[in-house]
């Protein structure tokens, strides 16, 4: 209820005044001896009850006048009365901010849940009679308009809402969702309120943020407008703010660097277990002292053993908000990489060429991480391309169009690819395949002989390659950059094309005098697979890298790894990003599960077809691990499992739970526009000065009425009685 | 009974003697003369005694000289006797200024000082509730006149019951024919007093009732909100007046006709006898049924 002057409120117990005057009369009596009772007792036999029914009356229209009179004086807004007035319609449109946020518990309940009781209230107090409406929308990544019409309907949707799940909002959205949506109900907008259930995260509405241009827009709408912050008072929260693997994938035997981020942001030191499992056995633990919001970084080496998908897990003890208290990883480890090793071996046996060469640095051993399988030019095809994870083409003398075709092929399906040229590679070949691949901006260029004199060296042009990281080490980089060239193919590039193509310099050569004589190791993307050239392989004769294999080998190996296949999927997924990965084969049959291990609904086009990636979700609308279980249809019929997990996390920004300043906001905002805590914010509509004048007025009419009838009837009474 | 040398009751005496004289002194002016031929008692002659006569008129010296009860018989001293009988309930204590006990008072010593100054003999007969309380022989004179004040003065309203019975109580004493002028406020069963009177007419007693009520009684005047304390021991009734008055009023009135009903059926006067007004008005009814009674007698 809404009075213009509720201190006059305080003179509602003057409705009692009545009663007691009558209470007092009826103690104030005389006594008086007399002989006729018996005629005194049958009277009041007979008129007991009339006489109790004429008094209950009497007082009734007594007490209601000084109740009118109070009311009318505290001035109360049409909004008391309404059935009675049979005021219009109107309507309430509530946004409920579901935001991984808005999960924040305190003293047992939520800042949602604190939203959905408001919006209950104010749902409560709409008339399904008067034709009253409502309309219910939830503010995620995208806005759910989970009911519009009848209030009971709208309610009933609102106790069916269940808290957040994780993830970010786009309030902005919402609020123009919630304009429209007001447009639409066809009644005059100053009889809508528009109320915006959420915690008024900062992070969620900096300056010229979409979501206050859409507020600023809602107010020009001239509904009433109130943003309801239901966030807790206190706001701290512990989070896990970053878990990352590198590499993402390994496979078995190699070593992979677990890095992770807790964040505390009160304002307050705070001490806490962190605890890392990996496919749920704990494989650290740990205790971190934070100082106020402050953020820790801890890194962990781990080697895996078992093969396939791994989950790697970071957890904190439950704190206010649960949702960021763990974090998740999916690392992908490998068996090993199968390279397949295609080029002539040479004619004169005294004199190998590039095959028996790379050959010699890529027989490991059965146990090493990369097992390398040669073979001719001519066998080259498709066969011999399924087992293969990497392609090396050392020194092709002829390629045709259609193995051309192939390799680019099997790079755009994920396949590594690395292409070494020789003395005898042909130009032609050569520009084939480039143009298979796209890569306009390169081109192999005659063979270099510097001699030993001025024999070119090799510069780092790249640090941040992946095969190259190795070297920007100080102490390991001259058996990289000292090894002298005597001979090379340079390769040459156009520097704006190889921008525009995505092509990337890794090494290029360098002469005595510091000319820059070409490029020695471009890489890029083809499709979901890298590929790389590099002219700076071992070749006795041509440079002396055997001399210094302690180089060598690491650059290899490390350019092996780089272009090695990527994952099905990334190892993390962002909360609303689309749930895919990339499946060898058709799929027959997906059984999803989300963390809750409920079986989820499949995108339709998830089965049957061995896309480039698959989407499984449109959205993964839960943090958390997920895991997968696929029946794959090989080519000869025979079926294949496959599991897979998919970590999504949540974003970073929802475990920072700082609100904006009220007033500040308010300020910054249209003035029609309330920002308002639950325990201030009117159930009531506010009323306008005419409808309370109206009311007032009525009320005042009211008491009139009540004195008028009071009269009436005690002068009627009072003749019939006197009268007698 | 209070004593004679209480001041109270001497002062209540003089009240009633002066309020009485004045009443007939008035009275009489204004009529003829009386139709009462006034002689002396004188014996007449003897009889023998038969069950049912006043044992106090054997003659004791003839009995003694033979075996026959002889009852002496007299000649009437006058042609009427006047029988008061006179409801003293706890009931009649009400009204102020007279109350009506005083005001019964008075129309009793009225209509005594009538009778003895008409040479007529006259009784008193007081009633408390259900029972008799005292009784006056029917005599006559001055000095059975001022033992009826001193009666009357010295008499409380007490006692509960039905003022019917105690009149029944009262008639089983009257031996002789006459006026019995029954002095009540009536307030009782009208089928008791219906009885009652039945039996004094049945003995061929002429009935008058004089029927004492205070104002409050007849207009019930209340205002406030008032408790009202029963005089008979009645359970107290706490009402606002104003409320009730009708209902009261047509209870009151439904009552008094069926009273006036019953006992007018009965062949004998009833006159309502408001305390707040002349006593001349009761004795003039009593005169009129006198004279009526003596034509009878002399027809």
């Amino acid at each position: 209820m809404n009075f213009g002057a509720p201190g006059v409120l305080w003179a509602l117990p003057l409705v009692a005044v009545p009663i007691l005057i009558h209470l007092l009369q009826r103690r104030r009596t005389q006594l008086v001896d007399f002989a006729a009772m018996r005629f005194l007792a049958e009277a009041l036999r007979r008129t007991r009850r009339r006489v109790l029914l004429e008094d209950l009356l009497l007082l009734l229209l007594r007490t209601l006048a000084v109740l009118a009179l109070i009311l009318a004086l505290a001035q109360p807004s049409t909004e008391s009365l309404p059935l009675a007035l049979g005021r219009e319609a109107r309507a309430e449109v509530l946004v409920v901010d579901t935001s991984l946020s808005m999960d924040h518990q305190q003293n047992g309940s939520s800042s949602f849940t604190r939203g959905q009781a408001l919006a209950a209230e104010r749902l409560g107090a709409l008339k399904g009679q008067l034709d009253d409406r409502a309309a219910l929308l939830r503010a995620g990544l995208s806005t759910e308009r989970l009911a519009n019409g009848d209030p009971r309907e709208v309610r009933k949707a609102l106790g069916e809402m269940t808290p957040p799940r994780g993830g970010t909002s786009d309030v902005g959205a919402a609020i123009l969702a919630a304009r429209q949506t007001a447009l639409d109900m066809g009644l005059p907008l100053d009889r809508i309120r528009i109320t915006l259930l959420t915690d008024l995260q900062a992070s969620q509405w900096p300056e010229d943020s979409p979501a206050r241009t859409a507020l600023a827009r809602l107010a020009e709408l001239g509904c009433a407008v109130e943003v309801i912050d239901c966030g807790a008072d206190v706001r701290d929260n512990l989070a896990i703010t970053g878990l990352e693997l590198n590499p993402p994938q390994v496979v078995r035997g190699d070593t992979v660097q677990a890095t992770f981020r807790v964040r505390n942001f009160a304002i307050t030191p705070a001490e806490v277990e962190v605890v890392v499992k990996l496919d749920n056995d704990v494989v650290q633990s740990l205790r971190l002292n934070l100082g106020p919001q402050e953020e820790q970084e801890q890194s962990i080496l781990l080697n895996p053993v078992g093969l396939g998908p791994r989950v790697l897990e970071v957890h904190l003890p439950h704190d206010a908000l649960i949702g960021d208290d763990q974090r998740a990883s999916v690392l992908e480890v490998r068996d090993s990489l199968q390279v397949l090793l295609v080029g002539d071996l040479a004619l004169d046996s005294s004199r190998p060429g590039l095959v028996e060469s790379l050959a010699a640095y890529l027989s490991l051993g059965a146990d090493a991480p990369i097992q390398t399988e040669s073979l001719p030019l001519s066998r080259l095809d498709d066969s011999a391309l399924e087992l293969a994870d990497i392609l090396v083409l050392a020194d092709p003398g002829s390629i045709s169009i259609a193995q051309a075709e192939r390799i680019v092929s099997f790079v755009q399906q994920g396949g590594g690819f690395l292409m070494v040229p020789g003395p005898n590679t042909g130009q032609g070949e050569s520009a084939a395949l480039l143009e298979a691949s796209g890569w306009s901006a390169l081109t192999v260029g005659e063979v270099a002989r510097p001699g030993a004199e001025d024999a070119a060296r090799l510069n780092i042009v790249d640090g941040d390659m992946p095969a190259l990281r190795f070297f920007t080490d100080a102490r390991w980089q001259p058996l990289l950059t000292e090894v002298p060239f005597l001979s090379y193919r340079p390769l040459l590039l156009d520097p704006a094309l190889a921008q525009t193509q995505g092509l990337r310099v890794g090494l290029s050569y360098l002469t005595r005098s510091d000319a820059d004589s070409g490029t020695a190791l471009v890489a890029g993307q083809l499709g979901r697979g890298q590929a790389a050239w590099l002219s700076a392989a071992p070749l006795p004769g041509w440079n002396r890298m055997e001399e210094v294999p302690g180089g060598t080998l690491p650059l290899l190996y490390d350019l092996l790894f780089q272009l090695s296949p990527p994952a099905a999927h990334p190892p993390q997924t962002a909360f609303g990003a689309p749930l895919q990965l990339a499946l060898p084969l058709p799929a027959t049959d997906i059984d999803l599960r989300d963390p809750d291990g409920m079986r989820r609904s499949l995108a339709p086009e998830a089965l049957g077809s061995a896309a480039e990636k698959v989407v499984l979700l449109p959205r993964a609308n839960r943090a958390g691990v997920w895991k997968m279980d696929a029946q794959l249809l090989r080519p000869d019929g025979s079926e294949d499992q496959r599991r897979d997990y998919f970590a999504v996390v949540n974003p970073v920004a929802e475990s920072d739970l700082r609100g904006l300043s009220h007033n500040l906001f308010a300020e910054s905002l249209p003035p029609s526009i309330s920002v308002l805590r639950p325990e201030d914010a009117p159930t009531e509509r506010p009323t306008s000065p005419d409808g309370r004048r109206q009311l007032t007025a009525t009320l005042l009419l009211l008491m009139m009425a009540f004195l008028i009838g009071e009269t009436l009837f005690a002068a009627t009474l009072d003749r019939r009685r006197m009268g007698a | 009974m209070q004593s004679a040398s209480d001041p109270k009751l001497r002062a209540r005496l003089a009240r009633l003697e002066l309020r009485a004289r004045t009443v007939v002194e008035g009275l009489r002016g204004g009529r003829h003369r009386s139709p009462a031929r006034g002689s002396s008692s004188t014996f007449a002659q003897h009889r023998e005694y038969v069950p049912g006569d006043d044992i106090r008129h054997l003659d004791w010296r003839l009995m003694a000289r033979g075996d026959r009860n002889i009852i002496r018989e007299f000649e009437e001293e006058t042609d009427l006797q006047l029988h008061l009988v006179m409801d003293t309930s706890a009931s009649m204590k009400f009204g102020e200024e007279p109350s009506k006990l005083e005001y019964a008072g008075w129309l009793a010593a009225s209509l005594a000082r009538i009778a003895c100054d008409q040479r007529d003999v006259f009784s008193l007969s007081l009633t408390q509730g259900e029972e008799l309380l005292r009784s006056l022989p029917a005599r006559g004179g001055e000095g059975h006149w001022q033992s009826l004040l001193h009666a009357l003065a010295s008499v409380e309203a007490q006692g509960e019951g039905d003022p019917g019975r105690g009149l029944a109580a009262a008639a089983m004493a009257l031996d002789r024919r006459g006026i019995v002028v029954w002095l009540t406020d009536g307030l009782g069963d009208p089928e008791e007093a219906a009885n009652a009177v039945g039996l004094l007419r049945h003995r061929g007693h002429d009935v008058i009732i004089l029927r004492v009520l205070d104002s409050a009684e007849i207009d019930f005047p209340y205002q406030r909100n008032t408790r009202f304390l029963g005089l008979e021991g009645e359970e107290a009734l706490r009402l606002d007046p104003n409320a009730v008055r009708q209902a009261y009023l047509e209870a009151f009135e439904h009552h008094a006709q069926e009273f006036r009903r019953r006992l007018r059926a009965l062949g004998c006067a009833v006159r309502r006898m408001p305390s707040n007004e002349p006593l001349e008005v009761g004795l003039v009814e009593f005169l009129a049924r006198r004279s009526a009674a003596l034509q009878r007698r002399g027809s």
